[in-house]
C-alpha cells in the first residue's frame, strides 16, 4: 500500500506527532548512549575502568570489560565483547555445531578455532571487538571489513591500551589527552572527516577496517583488503549483471528484521530505489521509505523518490526540515559523532532517524553504491590524468574533494603551518593506493580509495553514530563485503562508461525499478547549505565561529572565516560547505569539554 | 619608495646614493619613480602582481598582468575628475551650512557641476571611447616585465605561453599511467578556446577539475591528447560545448569552426558561447585595443552580434581575454555553465552557437548555486 504523508513545517500539528521532540534552542551536549569499553594491562583494571564511566562486567587481573555483554567460546579461553551484528548467523551455527549460540559466541568460536583473522573472513556482518585470551594475557582487537562498526584505542606509558566502542568514552582514558591532532585537523579541512588510524585527539588511534590488532606490541594484520581479482574482458554485461542480482538479493535479504516494520531512506537515487525495491520483496512486515526536502524555497528531487515509492508500493513519508529546526538541531548532531563529520547531512540525517524510529526498529540505506560502482566524482581524477600537471595523484585527489585544501595556507594560522611542517603531507595517506599492487585499474584504485576512507570514516561511521543514537539498527546491505569483492572483479568499463555510471548495477536491477530512475543522470542530495548560511544559520555561524573564544580561534584565520561568511574570498560558490565543515569543527570542540 | 623586501622607506636622495639599492637590506630597486615616465615603483608593481593573481593564488598570462598595469594607469586621477571631487566637497561643506538661503543658493549649484564632472570622466565605453592601454605591450614586455624579473625574479604565478607544436610536428600522447586505461570514460562538457595560452591558464588554476570540464585549444591543447580528449568527448551523447573567444571578427565565427569535422559537427551537441563580445567591453568598461578598420568578410557577420558591436569592430577595436583577471574569467565561465543547464528553448544563432546571456553581464558574478550536492543519504 502506497501512502504518502507530508509533514511540513508550518503544519504543527503534524510536525510534532511525526517528531515528539522540540526544538531546542542550543543544547550542545546530550547524554550518550554507554558503551561497551575496556583496559588492558593496567593494575587493578576493575578499579581503573571506572574512569571510562563504567563498572567492570567481567575482569581478571589484566583486563577488564565493561558497558556491554561478554562472550566466551565453549572452551572458556577466549573473552570477546564489543558490537556484534551477524547476518550469516544461522549458517554458522550449523556449521560450528552450536545452535543455541548467540552472535557474540558465534564469533569467540570462530576466534577459537580458526583465529582471528579467519574469524573476520567468515563473519559476515558488523562487528568490532576486543577479544582476550585468558590463557596467554593477549588482546586482540578486531573490526568488521568495511568499518560498519568502530573501535578507538590508545596506549599508555606502561604498555597499557584502553579501548572503546566510541572515541568520546576512550577520550575519558588517562592515556588520552586535551591535545589535538594538527595532522588530523589538516586532514578534517580538507577531506570534511579524519581519514585512517589517525583521529582528533593526538593520541588515540582508529581500527583500520579489516584488520586484527596484537598486544603487546600492536602488531597489526589484513585479514581482508581491496585487491582487484582477475576478470574476463569478453563476460558480457548481462552476464555480470545476472552474478550480481542474486548478490544483491541476499545482501538485502539478510538484514531485512524477521518480524515487524523495515524503512528505508529513500533518496531517489539508484542506490537507495533498488534496496527499496528488493526490501519490499523480501520484507515480511511493512516497508516504510523516508525522504526528506529542506522547504519551498529550495530545490528537491522529491518526484523521483515518490515514484520509487509508488513503484514499489511503500508508506513513504516525506519529512521537511526546515533550515530553522537544523540549526536547532546542529549541536546535538555534532556532539553524537566520535570524529568531526562536516558533511551537511549530519544533521538532516539525525533528524530523518527519529522520525524513522516511530515506525520502525531497523533501517537500511543505499550507502556504498557509489564507492563500489562507479561514480561521477572520479571523472576529475581522470582529466588529472590527461593534462601534463605537476600535482601527484594523491594532491588531486585530495584537491578532488573540494573542500579546503587550497584555503591552507590561508586557513590554518602561521603557527600551525609550521608545526605541520615536520608531519606528511597529508595528501601521503592515499599514496599507497596509487602504487598497489593488487589494483592495477585506475578506476579501481579511486573506488578502493573511496570504499576505505570515504566509506569507513565517513559514511559507516556517520550511519552508526546517527541510527544508535536514535534507537535504529542501520544496515548499508550495497557495503557487503561479499558486494565490494565482485566490484573489484568486474571489468571497469562495467562500473564507468563514458559518463554513465553504474553500468551492471543498472543492468542488475532493470526489471525492479522505473526507467526513469535507471537513466536519471545522477545528482547527489540536493542540501541547500549555501542559502543557509545566508539565512537561517547566518546568525548562529558568526555567534560561533567569530567568538572571541571559540575553540577554532588557536588554529584558524578569522580574518578568512570572516571574509566566507560574507560570501567572499572563495573562487566558486562554497562558502555554506566550507561554513558547514567549520562550524561542525567548532560545535566538535565545544561538545568535548 | 618602500623596499618590497624589508619595507624600510628610502628617499629618492637615498636611493640615488646607494644606487638603486635599498639603504637598509641592499635589495636592488627596479624602478626609479621620479624619472619613469609612467612613475613607476616596485611596491606598485608588487600590487599589481597581487592584484592579478588574487593574492598570489591564481596563475596569470603575462598579457593579464599587461591589462592590470594599464587598469591601474588608466585609473589614475584625471584633472576633470579631480575637479569633479573638489567641487563636490566644497558644495558639500556649503550644504552643510545650509540653514540660511544664500549658502544653499551656492552650494547646489556647485555639488551639480562637481557631479557632472565626475560623471563625465568616468563614461562607460562606447563606440569612440573604449579604453585602451595606457602603456604599449612593447614597453611592458622588453622594460618594465623584464627589469622586474631581472631584479626581483619572474613573479611565481606567471605563466609562460605553452609552445605550439609546429604544423605536422607529432606530439607523443601523454599520460600519467603506463598503460593508459582511462580513455573509457567521458565528461560532461568541453570548453575549446582559441588559443592554447587561456586553455593552459584555465587547467593552471584547476578549472577543468574542479568542474569536471575537458579543456581544449583550437591550436591543439593538450599537446599530445587532444585526439585522445575529443574521442572520450565522443563517448557522451548528452556533451555540452562551451566556447571561450576574444572579443574579434574571428572570435565570432567561432560556432562555425567548432561546427566543421575536425570538432563536433553534430548538430545534437549544443555549442554554447561563453566568449567576450563588444557588448561585456561597453557594459563594464573593459580595456581593448584598437587597430586598424576592416570589414567583416562577405557572409561571416555574426547574427548574434548587433549594429554597435559590428561597428565597433570594424573601426579595429578588439578585446581579448587577457583583459580579464584570472578569477573573473573563471567565474564567468563557471556561472555560464550554470546558465546553461537552466536554459530551455534557447535561442541559436546562424552560427550554432547557443544564446544564454541576454544581457551584457554575462561577466558579473552572482553568487552562484544555493544548493550542495551530497554523496551520501544515509
Amino acid at each position: 500500500m502506497f501512502t504518502r504523508q507530508t509533514v511540513s513545517a508550518n503544519a504543527g500539528s503534524n510536525l510534532r506527532r511525526l517528531l515528539p521532540f522540540r526544538a531546542k534552542p542550543e543544547p550542545e551536549i546530550v547524554s550518550r548512549p554507554r558503551v561497551w569499553c575496556g583496559v588492558w594491562n593496567q593494575s587493578n583494571p576493575a578499579e581503573a575502568i571506572r574512569c571510562l564511566g563504567v563498572e567492570a562486567v567481567w575482569h581478571d587481573a589484566r583486563i577488564a570489560f565493561g558497558g556491554g555483554t561478554v562472550w566466551m567460546d565453549s572452551s572458556e579461553e577466549w573473552v570477546v565483547c564489543g558490537d556484534i551484528i551477524l547476518n550469516n548467523a544461522p549458517e554458522l551455527r550449523r556449521n560450528l555445531g552450536l545452535p543455541e549460540a548467540s552472535e557474540g559466541q558465534l564469533l569467540a568460536e570462530l576466534i577459537a578455532r580458526h583465529g582471528a583473522e579467519e574469524a573476520g573472513r567468515q563473519a559476515l556482518g558488523m562487528f568490532a571487538v576486543a577479544v582476550y585470551n585468558r590463557r596467554t594475557g593477549e588482546l586482540l582487537l578486531l573490526r568488521d571489513s568495511v568499518g560498519a562498526r568502530t573501535l578507538y584505542y590508545a596506549e599508555d606509558g606502561a604498555q597499557g591500551c584502553w579501548f572503546a566502542a566510541r572515541l568520546h568514552t576512550l577520550k575519558r582514558s588517562p592515556a588520552v589527552s586535551d591535545e589535538l591532532s594538527l595532522p588530523a585537523l589538516q586532514h578534517y579541512l580538507t577531506c570534511a572527516f579524519v581519514p585512517g588510524e589517525q583521529t582528533l585527539w593526538k593520541n588515540a588511534r582508529e581500527l583500520a577496517p579489516g584488520t586484527v590488532c596484537r598486544f603487546p606490541g600492536r602488531v597489526t594484520s589484513i585479514y581482508w583488503s581491496l585487491r582487484e581479482s582477475i576478470w574476463d574482458d569478453a563476460e558480457p554485461l548481462e552476464s555480470c549483471a545476472t552474478r550480481l542480482r542474486p548478490l544483491l538479493e541476499d545482501s538485502v535479504r539478510r538484514v531485512l528484521p524477521s518480524l515487524g516494520a523495515v524503512g528505508v531512506f529513500l533518496s531517489g537515487g539508484l542506490d537507495s530505489s533498488l534496496v527499496t525495491a528488493l526490501a519490499k520483496q523480501f520484507a515480511s512486515g511493512e516497508v516504510h521509505t523516508f525522504a526528506v526536502h529542506f522547504g519551498a524555497d529550495y530545490r528537491n528531487e522529491l518526484e523521483f523518490s515518490s515514484m520509487v515509492a509508488a513503484h514499489c508500493g511503500t508508506n513513504h513519508h516525506v519529512l521537511e526540515l526546515p533550515g530553522t529546526l537544523i540549526r536547532d538541531h546542529l549541536p546535538e548532531s555534532i556532539s553524537l559523532l566520535d570524529d568531526p563529520i562536516g558533511d551537511p547531512l549530519t544533521t538532516p540525517n539525525l533528524l530523518l532517524a527519529r522520525a524513522a524510529a516511530q515506525f520502525t526498529g531497523t533501517i537500511l540505506n543505499g550507502e556504498g553504491g557509489d564507492p563500489c560502482f562507479g561514480g561521477p566524482k572520479n571523472l576529475p581524477m581522470v582529466l588529472h590524468s590527461l593534462y601534463g600537471q605537476s600535482d601527484s595523484c594523491e594532491t588531486a585527489y585530495l584537491r578532488s574533494y573540494q573542500k579546503c585544501y587550497d584555503d591552507l595556507p590561508r586557513l590554518l594560522l602561521p603557527e600551525v603551518h609550521v608545526a605541520l611542517q615536520k608531519e606528511v603531507p597529508p595528501e601521503m595517506i592515499f599514496a599507497p593506493f596509487f602504487h598497489a599492487p593488487d589494483l592495477r585499474d585506475y578506476l579501481n584504485q579511486l573506488m578502493a580509495i573511496n570504499v576505505r576512507f570515504k566509506g569507513a570514516d565517513h559514511i559507516l561511521t556517520k550511519v552508526n553514530n546517527l541510527s544508535t543514537a536514535s534507537g535504529l539498527l542501520a544496515h548499508s546491505p550495497l557495503f557487503d563485503p561479499r558486494i565490494v569483492d565482485f566490484s573489484f572483479a568486474l571489468p571497469p568499463h562495467y562500473k564507468l562508461t563514458g559518463t554513465t555510471e553504474k553500468v551492471v548495477l543498472k543492468q542488475a536491477v532493470a526489471d525492479l525499478l522505473p526507467e526513469a530512475i535507471l537513466t536519471r543522470p545522477k545528482s547527489g542530495m540536493l542540501v541547500p547549505v549555501q542559502g543557509w548560511f545566508r539565512n537561517e544559520l547566518k546568525g548562529f555561524a558568526r555567534a560561533h565561529l567569530l567568538h572571541r573564544q571559540s575553540r577554532i580561534r588557536p588554529y584558524l584565520n578569522q580574518d578568512l572565516i570572516r571574509e566566507w561568511l560574507d560570501y567572499k574570498g572563495c573562487l566558486f560558490p562554497r562558502h555554506g560547505v566550507k561554513l558547514w565543515l567549520l562550524l561542525t569543527l567548532e560545535l566538535w570542540l565545544r561538545a568535548q569539554e | 619608495m618602500k623596499c618590497i623586501h624589508c619595507s624600510t622607506d628610502n628617499k629618492y636622495t637615498e636611493r640615488q646614493a646607494s644606487r638603486q639599492k635599498c639603504k637598509a637590506c641592499g635589495h636592488p630597486f627596479a624602478f626609479e619613480p621620479k624619472t619613469d615616465s609612467f612613475q613607476m615603483n616596485d611596491p606598485l608593481f608588487a600590487r599589481i602582481i597581487k592584484g592579478v593573481s588574487a593574492d598570489d593564488t591564481l596563475f596569470f598570462t603575462p598579457r593579464q598582468l599587461w591589462y592590470e598595469l594599464n587598469r591601474r594607469l588608466l585609473a589614475r586621477k584625471t584633472f576633470g575628475c579631480g575637479a569633479g571631487v573638489l567641487a563636490l566637497m566644497v558644495g558639500g561643506g556649503l550644504l552643510a551650512q545650509s540653514r540660511h538661503l544664500p549658502p544653499l543658493l551656492m552650494g547646489l549649484p556647485v555639488v551639480m557641476v562637481g557631479a557632472m564632472a565626475a560623471a563625465a570622466t568616468t563614461a562607460k565605453a562606447k563606440p569612440g571611447k573604449t579604453r585602451v592601454p595606457k602603456m604599449p605591450w612593447q614597453t611592458f614586455e622588453m622594460t618594465y616585465l623584464a627589469k622586474w624579473t631581472t631584479t626581483h625574479g619572474a613573479p611565481a604565478k606567471m605563466l609562460q605561453p605553452p609552445a605550439v607544436p609546429a604544423p605536422g610536428q607529432a606530439v607523443p600522447p601523454w599520460s600519467r599511467h603506463a598503460a593508459p586505461d582511462v580513455t573509457a570514460y567521458s565528461f560532461d562538457r568541453a570548453l575549446v578556446t582559441e588559443r592554447a595560452e587561456i586553455a593552459a591558464l584555465l587547467v593552471a588554476n584547476n578549472f577543468h577539475f574542479e568542474n569536471n570540464c575537458a579543456i581544449l585549444s583550437l591550436d591543439g591543447y593538450p599537446f599530445g591528447n587532444a585526439d585522445t580528449i575529443k574521442a572520450m568527448l565522443a563517448r557522451n551523447p548528452t556533451l555540452k560545448v562551451f566556447a571561450l573567444h576574444d572579443a574579434t571578427m574571428e572570435g565570432s565565427q567561432m560556432g562555425r569552426t567548432l561546427r566543421g569535422v575536425n570538432w563536433f559537427p553534430d548538430t545534437a551537441i549544443p555549442l554554447i558561447d561563453l566568449g567576450l563580445r563588444p557588448r561585456h567591453v561597453f557594459a563594464s568598461n573593459l580595456v581593448a585595443l584598437s587597430g586598424t578598420p576592416r570589414t567583416f568578410p562577405t557572409g561571416t557577420t555574426s547574427t548574434a552580434l548587433g549594429a554597435e558591436e559590428i561597428a565597433w569592430l570594424e573601426q579595429g577595436y578588439t578585446a581579448e581575454l587577457h583583459t580579464l583577471r584570472p578569477h573573473k574569467m573563471m567565474r564567468g565561465v563557471y556561472q555560464g555553465f550554470a546558465r546553461a543547464g537552466q536554459v530551455d528553448n534557447a535561442e541559436v544563432d546562424a552560427d550554432g552557437f547557443i544564446i544564454i546571456d541576454n544581457h551584457p553581464s554575462v561577466w558579473v558574478y552572482d553568487g552562484g548555486a544555493d544548493v550542495y550536492a551530497a554523496d551520501s543519504f544515509g
